[in-house]
């Protein structure tokens, strides 16, 4: 246990000193949900629920993709092209350990982005729920960042070093915008209404949209991203198998 | 003593090329083995599949008296490999903490930062080493858990001359402490001479020579002649005198080749007045690597010729001293 401990503690390390993530998945989201509370004034009615408490959500469902998708796909592919994978293979770590160390510090560091923006929305915003709705909504943003944490590994086992951060970020931004992360889906036309309820992004916040509004979420939120955690996982196992040389 | 590692019939083929071919090796445990050949020949091969990280085609491969692919018995190897880049973002006692955490009875940090020489550089970002100092850091990762078989590919790469003696000491005093067994592959003959007590010669991917330093030098069976010749001596005649296999001529000074080193000298004394400074030696390996490697070619096609040879596997100091410039 004190081993896993300390994977966690070097992952969790890594990650907040690296520069990108810090602006990508700390400040920008934060910079967008003040200023978009600003523009359109807090209290103005989205999904029946007031603005500043859904556009909480949907940017700490932002801050928390970003995370999983943007520092670690570049670390597995720094570690699996630089010989550092290789390495590790020969001590008893098992993969699986390996996995999971990786696994559980993205979870950590989801659950901190997502209290930040919590705390931004509390204070900064007045955004009110009940302690429910705070417990609920905390731990789904954080346990619903699963399917990305599959994807971006599933990215730093396809790409190199380079394009797995080029390739992550395009994908995060593109699934932010389509999935309604940053626009609510409510504003956009009928084609781009129907492609976002597609997304796993849409379908990640759409479910923490609910928490806040006090309204019941769909099962088919859960069924979808359950859809895409096959998916990434499948591809992360084809990658993994495919890249690897003849190995034990 | 008892076999640590055991090789039998052990293949390995990639797209129809053969890397290791047949190699038969039982490895005793406290000894210190120096994998030798030139590039290519099939080391790294032959190291990978030992550590499990590569799977034979075909033959058997104990470590410890087991599969090397087994966690356990990876608790008590280190391995310091080609080609790997340190995590960036973590300092030189973080990722040697990272790596503690792998290991069931690991060694503390300070021994290993002390073996890597690196107390100076501990707060360090590991990343931002230079190329000599990455590479002890390696090494002391490589020790972390106190293993009882030590793997080195390769392990001067990129060191510079002070660094590489510095190293040698360090891994002599490991060797001779508890009952270690450390396998390293080299291209460097100086490396394989100073540390290793037991030295196979791999080409192509199959063991050519394997014994001591002292064995191999002796089993190339040559013995040089070496002399200045004075002006009265006809250079060119030298060569044509029996028993002579080659003459290498750097001015006046002669380097002669032979495998009856005494009969030869009484025929030079005889003949030459003039010959000064006389020395005869066994050769280094240096020269045992040579002769081995370019007589036991079976096909003969690509056998290396001397100046090849030279400029090849033995290019330790050119290449030394681009790493060095890289590194730096």
């Amino acid at each position: 246990m004190n081993k896993a401990m300390t994977q966690v503690q070097w992952e969790i390390v890594r990650q907040f000193r690296n520069r990108r993530f810090f602006i990508f998945t700390v400040l920008l989201p934060l910079f967008y949900y003040f200023l978009f509370v600003k523009i359109e004034g807090g209290n103005m009615r989205v999904a029946g629920t007031a603005w500043k408490s859904y556009f909480m959500m949907s940017m700490a469902a932002f801050s928390a993709v970003g995370a999983a998708l943007n520092g670690l796909s570049y670390r597995i592919a720094f570690e699996r092209t630089q010989g550092w994978m290789t390495l590790v293979r020969t001590t008893p770590l098992r993969p699986v350990y390996y996995v999971i160390g990786k696994v559980a510090a993205q979870l950590v560091v989801s659950a901190t982005m997502v209290l930040v923006l919590f705390l931004a929305g509390t204070f900064g915003e007045g955004v009110h729920l009940s302690v429910a709705q705070w417990v609920l909504s905390w731990l789904w943003l954080t346990v619903g960042t699963i399917p990305f944490i599959a994807l971006g590994i599933t990215i730093g086992l396809i790409a190199g070093m380079e394009a797995s951060g080029m390739i992550a970020t395009g994908i995060y931004l593109i699934l932010s915008v389509l999935g309604g992360l940053w626009f609510p889906t409510a504003i956009m036309p009928k084609l781009l209404q129907d492609i976002a309820k597609w997304t796993p992004t849409y379908r990640f916040a759409d479910i923490a949209w609910h928490i806040g509004a006090n309204t019941d979420p769909h099962v088919s939120d859960l069924a979808v991203l359950a859809g895409y955690l096959v998916v990434f996982l499948g591809l992360a196992q084809w990658a993994y198998r495919s890249r690897r040389e003849d190995v034990a | 003593m008892t076999a640590t590692i055991e090789l039998e019939q052990v293949v390995k083929t990639y797209g129809g090329k053969t890397a290791v071919d047949r190699l038969n090796l039982t490895i005793e445990s406290g000894s210190v083995v120096a994998l030798l050949g030139p590039n290519g020949a099939g080391k790294t091969t032959a190291i990978s599949m030992m550590l499990g990280l590569r799977r034979p085609t075909s033959g058997v491969i104990r470590l410890l008296g087991k599969d090397p692919i087994i966690p356990s018995t990876r608790n008590h190897i280190g391995a310091m490999l080609q080609q790997v880049n340190l995590p960036e973002k973590l300092s030189v006692t973080e990722i040697l903490k990272l790596f503690q955490s792998y290991y069931e009875h690991p060694l503390d940090i300070d021994p290993l930062i002390q073996l890597a020489g690196l107390e100076e550089e501990r707060k360090s970002l590991a990343s931002r080493l230079s190329g000599g100092q990455q590479r002890r850091l390696q090494f002391a990762l490589a020790m972390t858990g106190n293993p009882k078989v030590l793997f080195l590919d390769e392990p001067t790469t990129g060191m510079d001359v002070t660094s590489r003696r510095l190293f040698w000491d360090r891994l002599r005093a490991l060797s001779r402490e508890g009952n270690r067994t450390i396998v390293l592959t080299t291209h460097h003959l100086e490396e394989a001479d100073s540390i290793a007590d037991r030295v196979i010669l791999i080409q192509h991917g199959r063991k050519v020579a394997d014994g001591s330093p002292a064995q191999l030098k002796a089993l190339a069976g040559f013995r040089y002649i070496v002399f200045t010749a004075g002006p009265t001596v006809p250079a060119d005649h030298i060569s044509t005198l029996p028993g002579v296999k080659s003459v290498e001529w750097s001015g006046r000074r002669a380097r002669v080749q032979t495998q009856d080193s005494d009969r030869l000298l009484r025929l030079l004394l005889e003949r030459y007045q003039d010959l000064t400074d006389i020395e005869v030696t066994s050769g280094g390996l240096e020269d045992a690597f040579i002769s081995l490697t370019t007589v036991s070619d079976p096909t003969g096609r690509d056998a290396l010729p001397r100046s090849d040879a030279l400029e090849h596997p033995l290019g330790s100091s050119r290449r030394g001293q681009k790493e060095e410039a890289a590194s730096q």
